[in-house]
């Protein structure tokens, strides 16, 4: 046993909260050593065990009829019936992101394929989500360039398209941006591998790439406020191979296709130690890990670097002792490593050995079940605002373009272009699309994936911005036809032991609970990023939602936007949005005085989705969309633009801050339809039997931009020339 | 007609390549790139990061001793198609005209593009049919280079496949997008046709694409004159 640790005698150590140190001397009933210190570093680090979050996630329904796979192992399973199912989750990079853009942002996205891929699924589709900062930023402007690179560099590579996503900027990201990879895979249900081990005796190998020191400490840097100094924080970066990933990838599923691997955990954080526990204490068993048997990308890493590295590429198989070499030749195959560092115990104890001597012996639950944290939220967070005054009458065609020019609900072909949307050959809907839509092998039905945030709204109330998402999610699936089977989530929030930090992550979490049980969406798993803090303040609260439905006929293909000249548009829902947080009160009285939209009435948003559904389904919508960011002005604009067409809108005279409401507003329950007239009137018809509201909008024309009229008034025509002043009026 | 496509470690679009040549009639097998033996009518080096694009894409790939087996093959009256980072190592082997550099303007490109068949000679100008195509790219290097009077040959001997219509994606001179070579057996294309094979997806051209091939390749590999 190596001596006791020095450090063991200070008071903190990273990623250890207050009495922590007492608490593990008490449950060892000796002091740790250094190396074993190192652990409960990593494995009691928010990171890794969720100490503030746990005792929240409980309030989150997980139950559903779809649900194959709720929270608690590498990622959620959706059941698409005939014995196929979905793997998905989403996770955050934000913290490595901030420091090496480009590293942070692609080994975020090799990180939840092998989440996804340690169940036996082949990732079939990547969504990402991301926050920044004003592109007038220059920092923040080389943040973002390096996310969007690193995350098509790697996906482009490994050969997951790219299907969708979402961008937001705000001032808050400029130096810490955001970074959420959500990824999608296919099983077969019967052929799915657990993250537990099966029983004593089996062989832990290691399986992918060498281990250096990249990334050493990286759980508990994630759990720590950054401060100015963050080139210091390079080693802890990971940097990631995507050549090694695929072919990963291929040898992990061909050894499971082959029947050679009983149980599997992707390496994430706190690498060997974390998988290697995690296997394990899940089926209530413990493990011996040999050190010496890992193979090392440099000389001389001590027994807690190769315990802690977090080199990316590897994952950790349970394999029966007799099919070692069965593994090991596929791992030949493929030029990558395969060793046998340990075996599984029956005794729960997690014990590593490091040039023949124990270097950590603990009991297993200690390690791997830190007690919760608790926390002293503040009050609940809702700012209230006026609502901007609405424009002069002279004014309409300004605000209109500042609307449709802020980078929220500008094109973002730049981003989305970077990835390959299309290989694997069954993107049905790519982006730019409010959902996604693939094809399932040999069926006729399809998948819908959608990932949404409204950290605009959640400066002002988490509550609702956290809730309103699961609405938006909803709503982009009905837009495709497809009803949402399960969502998985992702919390990006700031110090948790503050009561401010406390507060928001308890209003994240229960205006997401409140949402997935009005509307009946579980949650199958998820991820918490807290300590969200850079030398500029907390980022933006930030629920990332990513949701999963299923389209029961993919046909033809759906149609991304107005492609009929003299269709009608229609809005679905009621006539007037939210003007609190919307991108009008935002480009009117600035991020931080914009408010927040009010919590919707579920029971109507839920009739509304249905009927969208529906006229989806039965063909009598040609194209439909939510109104969300940027409200109607931005919905008809995108959807014009996207089919090649322009449109011209007529709205009932009204007085004007009215006017605003229904051209900009947001929130939730409203769709833009458009459909040929014959259909239009059937639509009218089911409408009123369902009791919804339905208004005439307007037209498709075959001239592009957007004419909007109140009765005999030329309100404004933002046409393509109006289009080309970028820039103008886009920030305040 | 038997198609052999050769899958390197990094090949990312295999799959789908070879569910798009049995989709079209083709007696399709995968082979790895150690195991790629002669004896096929068409071999096909599909889109990707063939041995992680480490030096140049296309680069190592195209020293493997599969390149070896693919040129034998060929020299044996085989037909050859390079897709993508195919058509990269086909071009880093020396099968076909000219080099494929990084876009202008620079980055990752992944878009439907519309594309004109230019009557190159033999079975693959016959395959492009006559007809304006839509097929997805998503490259970042896929700017055509050659010198001027290469592209004049090229011109000159029916040998360009394809052009890009309307908005240039990548910079390519002469906007090329797919070339023969002068046996008009080998052949090289950016943009992804097994990718377009499914009306759900956005088109079948890719389909026709391949029907067409594998008719001309029935036929003894000739053209239509």
């Amino acid at each position: 046993m190596a001596r006791a640790a020095e450090a063991g005698e200070a008071t903190q150590v990273a990623g250890l909260l207050p009495g922590d140190l007492g608490r593990i001397r008490a449950g060892l009933g000796r002091a740790p050593s250094e190396t074993e210190l190192s652990l409960f570093s990593a494995m009691w680090s928010e990171h890794c065990a969720y100490r503030h979050s746990r005792p929240l996630l409980g309030r989150l329904p997980t139950r559903g009829e779809a649900v194959a796979q709720g929270p608690g192992e590498n990622a959620g399973i959706v059941d698409l019936g005939g014995g196929l199912g979905l793997a998905c989750k989403v996770e955050s990079h934000n913290h490595p992101s901030a420091v090496e853009p480009h590293q942070g942002a692609a080994t975020g996205v090799g990180g939840i394929l092998r989440d996804v891929l340690s169940l036996g699924a082949r990732p079939v589709a990547l969504l990402d989500g991301l926050g920044f900062g004003p592109a007038e930023d220059a920092k923040a402007a080389w943040l973002a360039r390096g996310v969007v690179e690193g995350v098509g560099a790697y996906g482009n590579a490994v050969g997951v398209p790219t299907v969708g996503g979402v961008t937001r900027y705000l001032p808050g990201y400029a130096h810490h941006p955001l970074l959420n990879a959500m990824c999608a895979g296919l099983v077969a249900l019967d052929r799915v591998v657990y993250g537990r081990a099966r029983r004593a005796g089996d062989v832990l190998l290691l399986l992918g790439a060498t281990t250096g020191r990249d990334g050493v400490g990286g759980a508990s840097f994630a759990s720590e406020d950054l401060d100015a100094d963050r080139t210091a924080r390079r080693p802890q970066v990971q940097v990631g191979d995507p050549f090694a990933e695929k072919r990963l990838i291929e040898a992990t599923l061909e050894a499971m296709a082959a029947g050679l691997v009983q149980g599997c955990q992707d390496m994430g954080a706190a690498g060997i130690v974390s998988s290697t526990s995690e296997l394990c204490h899940r089926a209530g068993l413990g493990c011996e890990v040999d050190l010496d048997r890992v193979p090392l990308r440099q000389p001389g890493m001590a027994g807690w670097e190769i315990l802690l590295s977090e080199s990316q590429e590897r994952m950790l198989l349970d394999v029966d002792p007799a099919d070692v070499e069965a593994v090991a030749a596929i791992a030949r195959h493929w030029s990558l490593e395969a060793a046998a560092i340990g075996r599984v115990l029956a005794e729960p104890v997690y014990r590593a050995r490091r040039g023949g001597e124990v270097v950590a012996d603990l009991p297993m639950a200690l390690l791997c079940e830190p007690p919760a944290a608790s926390l002293a939220p503040g009050p609940r967070p809702r700012r209230a605002a006026p609502p901007p005054p609405p424009p002069a009458p002279g004014e309409w065609g300004d605000v209109a373009v500042a609307v449709l020019t802020h980078p929220d609900v500008a094109d973002k072909a730049e981003v989305y272009e970077r990835y390959d949307s299309t290989v694997q050959a069954h993107t049905a809907l790519g982006p730019p699309s409010g959902a996604a839509v693939l094809t399932l092998p040999g069926r006729s039905d399809g998948v819908a994936l959608t990932l949404d945030m409204n950290p605009a709204y959640a400066l002002a109330d988490p509550h609702a911005a956290a809730a309103l998402t699961v609405v938006e999610g909803v709503q982009n699936l009905a837009s495709v036809g497809a009803e949402p089977l399960a969502l998985t989530d992702c919390l990006n929030l700031g110090d948790p032991t503050t009561a401010a930090g406390a507060a928001e992550l308890v209003a994240s979490v229960d205006g997401l609970a409140e949402a997935c049980r009005a509307l009946g969406v579980p949650v199958v798993g998820g991820n918490v990023s807290l300590y969200n803090e850079g030398p500029a303040g907390r980022m933006p609260p930030t629920v990332a939602v990513g949701m999963v439905g299923r389209v029961p006929r993919v046909e033809g293909r759906p149609a991304r936007g107005l492609i009929r000249a003299g269709e009608v548009l229609l809005l679905v829902g009621p006539r007037e949005g939210e003007v609190g947080g919307s991108v009008y009160a935002r480009v009117r009285a600035g991020d931080e005085g914009a408010g927040a939209p009010a919590l919707p009435d579920y029971a109507a948003v839920a009739r509304a989705a249905a009927f969208v559904r529906d006229a989806r389904r039965r063909g009598l919508a040609r194209y439909a969309c939510d109104v969300w960011t940027g409200g109607l002005l931005a919905a008809v604009w995108r959807a014009a633009a996207a089919g090649g067409r322009g449109a011209e809108i007529d709205l009932e005279p009204m007085p004007a801050d009215r006017l605003a409401a229904v051209l900009f507003g947001e929130g939730a329950g409203r769709y833009l339809v458009a459909a040929s007239p014959t259909r239009a009137r059937r639509l009218r018809e089911r409408a009123a039997a369902a009791g919804l509201e339905l208004h005439p909008l307007g037209s498709v024309r075959s001239a592009p931009g957007l004419a909007v009229r109140v009765g005999a008034r030329l309100l404004f025509d933002v046409t393509a020339g109006r289009r080309s002043r970028r820039g103008e009026g886009r920030r305040r | 007609m038997r198609a052999t496509v050769v899958v390197f470690p990094g090949t990312n679009c295999e799959r789908e390549t070879a569910e798009a040549l049995a989709g079209a009639g083709f007696d399709t097998r995968l082979a790895w790139h150690e195991e790629a033996a002669e004896g096929a009518d068409l071999y096909v080096l599909p889109g990707g990061f063939a041995h992680g694009d480490y030096l140049r894409p296309g680069a190592v790939a195209a020293r493997s001793p599969a390149l070896e087996v693919v040129r034998r093959a060929w020299q044996g009256g085989a037909h050859v198609l390079g897709i993508c980072n195919g058509f990269q190592i086909l071009q880093e082997a020396g099968l076909l005209p000219g080099a494929l550099v990084a876009n202008v303007p620079a980055g990752f490109r992944s878009r439907w593009v519309a594309l004109r068949p230019r009557a190159a000679r033999g079975a693959f100008g016959r395959a492009v049919g006559g007809g304006r195509l839509r097929w997805p790219i998503a490259h970042g290097a896929g700017r055509f280079f050659a010198p001027e009077e290469v592209r004049r040959e090229l011109w000159r001997s029916g040998r360009v496949l394809a052009t890009y219509e309307g908005e240039d994606p990548n910079g390519s001179l002469d906007r090329i997008a797919g070339v023969v070579d002068a046996s008009g057996r080998v052949a090289g294309v950016m943009p992804h046709p097994e990718r377009a094979v499914d009306r759900r997806l956005g088109g079948e051209d890719g389909r026709a694409f391949f029907l067409r091939l594998r008719e001309a390749l029935a036929d003894g590999g000739e053209g239509d004159g």
